[in-house]
């Protein structure tokens, strides 16, 4: 799962992806296969701003397309805000895919990374607050100390 | 990853090689379960479809070598067939699924074929693969007919269980035997960026094509 996530499209698929949209959308008429494709391969990316565009992209196709297909919209939307270290939000997505289907391995697994990247996220963080703590600890020892020597 | 011990360049990497393969065919033929079976050595019924592409690995042994084989496994939906054929570039093999008691399976050969062909290099070794044989009672496709098949475009095959588990190891490792005997006799180029073979990794590990996530799990498959 974590390969799946971790992986990046090259920048000229996503370009074709991206022209083929391009191209409906000038006709005024976006096949659903044209959207989803395009939005996974925005899923995919490397740039933060082109992954947003595919959750938005996801979001829209969950709520006005396929039924049928909207177990995978919510995957690729968690997927995306893993990627883009959202991981609350996530969560959210893959809880949703999982109450209608518990069974599914594929968004258990998802679930399982989501959970421990956030724990690490976490982690970092309270990390960081304890250095920042212990540096203004450090800083108040040093003042006292001059001020002292004063 | 943990620190190579002194005056060992390869200490890392417990393999020699990493082989890409990529699993394709018509939904339902059983793709996930065979990686599965590959991969944990269990069947899993009611997989629920694949949402897009699965990854999972395995290290193998060929001649002495020690193989990793990273293996996507695709979805075989048709509304995911225009990206996943952006996992096929690079791919040392290609296991071409169908379901020997669904002849529409079998019919739609010649449509994966095409794509393995045109998306792949000249020298991805192609495995045909006719799964479910425990089912032979409900046979549809006839083991001569298919072997015609593989003979006359030049593929390996055989028909295998992802439920009982029969000839499924056989099918990657020959695939994988193939591949190792093609950079034995020079025929695949290991530095060529689309050979879908890894020599000796040096310094980082990450599956091929994908980005700088190191050592993925061989537990990701999906059945």
């Amino acid at each position: 799962m974590e390969a799946v996530i971790d992986d990046y499209i090259e920048p000229a698929e996503l370009t074709l992806h991206f022209a083929r949209y391009q191209e409906e959308v000038t006709t005024g008429k976006v096949g659903y296969n044209t959207a989803f494709d395009y939005g996974w391969c925005l899923i995919r990316s490397r740039k933060t701003d082109e992954v947003m565009k595919g959750i938005e992209m996801f979001k829209h196709l969950y709520k006005n397309g396929q039924q049928e297909a909207r177990r995978d919209c919510l995957f690729f939307t968690a997927v995306g805000y893993t990627k883009i270290r959202e991981f609350e939000l996530a969560l959210e997505c893959i809880d949703t895919l999982l109450k209608a289907e518990p069974g599914n391995t594929q968004a258990k697994d998802l679930k399982h990374v989501i959970e421990d990247r956030l724990k690490k996220s976490g982690l970092i963080g309270m990390g960081l607050i304890a250095l920042g703590g212990a540096t203004v600890v450090g800083a108040i020892g040093l003042v006292a100390m001059l001020t002292k020597k004063k | 990853m943990a620190a190579p011990p002194a005056g060992s360049t390869n200490a890392p990497y417990n393999y020699n090689y990493i082989f890409k393969y990529i699993i394709i065919g018509d939904m339902g033929v059983g793709k996930s379960c065979l990686l599965h079976q590959f991969t944990e050595k269990k069947f899993m019924s009611d997989c629920p479809h694949t949402i897009g592409v699965e990854f999972g690995t395995r290290i193998i042994e060929v001649s002495g070598q020690k193989i990793k084989l990273q293996i996507w496994d695709t979805a075989g939906q048709e509304r995911f067939r225009a990206v996943t054929r952006s996992y096929y570039r690079g791919a040392a093999g290609a296991l071409m699924v169908y379901d020997i008691t669904r002849r529409s399976t079998y019919n739609h050969l010649s449509s994966w074929l095409t794509d393995a062909k045109n998306l792949t290099n000249p020298n991805t070794v192609i495995f045909l693969i006719g799964n479910k044989a425990d089912l032979d009672s409900q046979r549809d496709v006839t083991y001569e007919e298919a072997k015609q098949f593989a003979d006359d475009n030049g593929l390996m095959f055989l028909e295998t269980s992802a439920k009982t588990g029969d000839k499924v190891e056989d099918a990657f490792l020959e695939t994988a035997r193939r591949i190792y005997q093609l950079i034995q006799d020079g025929s695949l180029d290991l530095n060529a960026a689309e050979s879908g073979v890894q020599h000796k990794p040096s310094h980082v590990t990450r599956p091929l094509g994908t980005g700088e996530q190191p050592e993925a799990t061989g537990k990701s498959c999906q059945c």
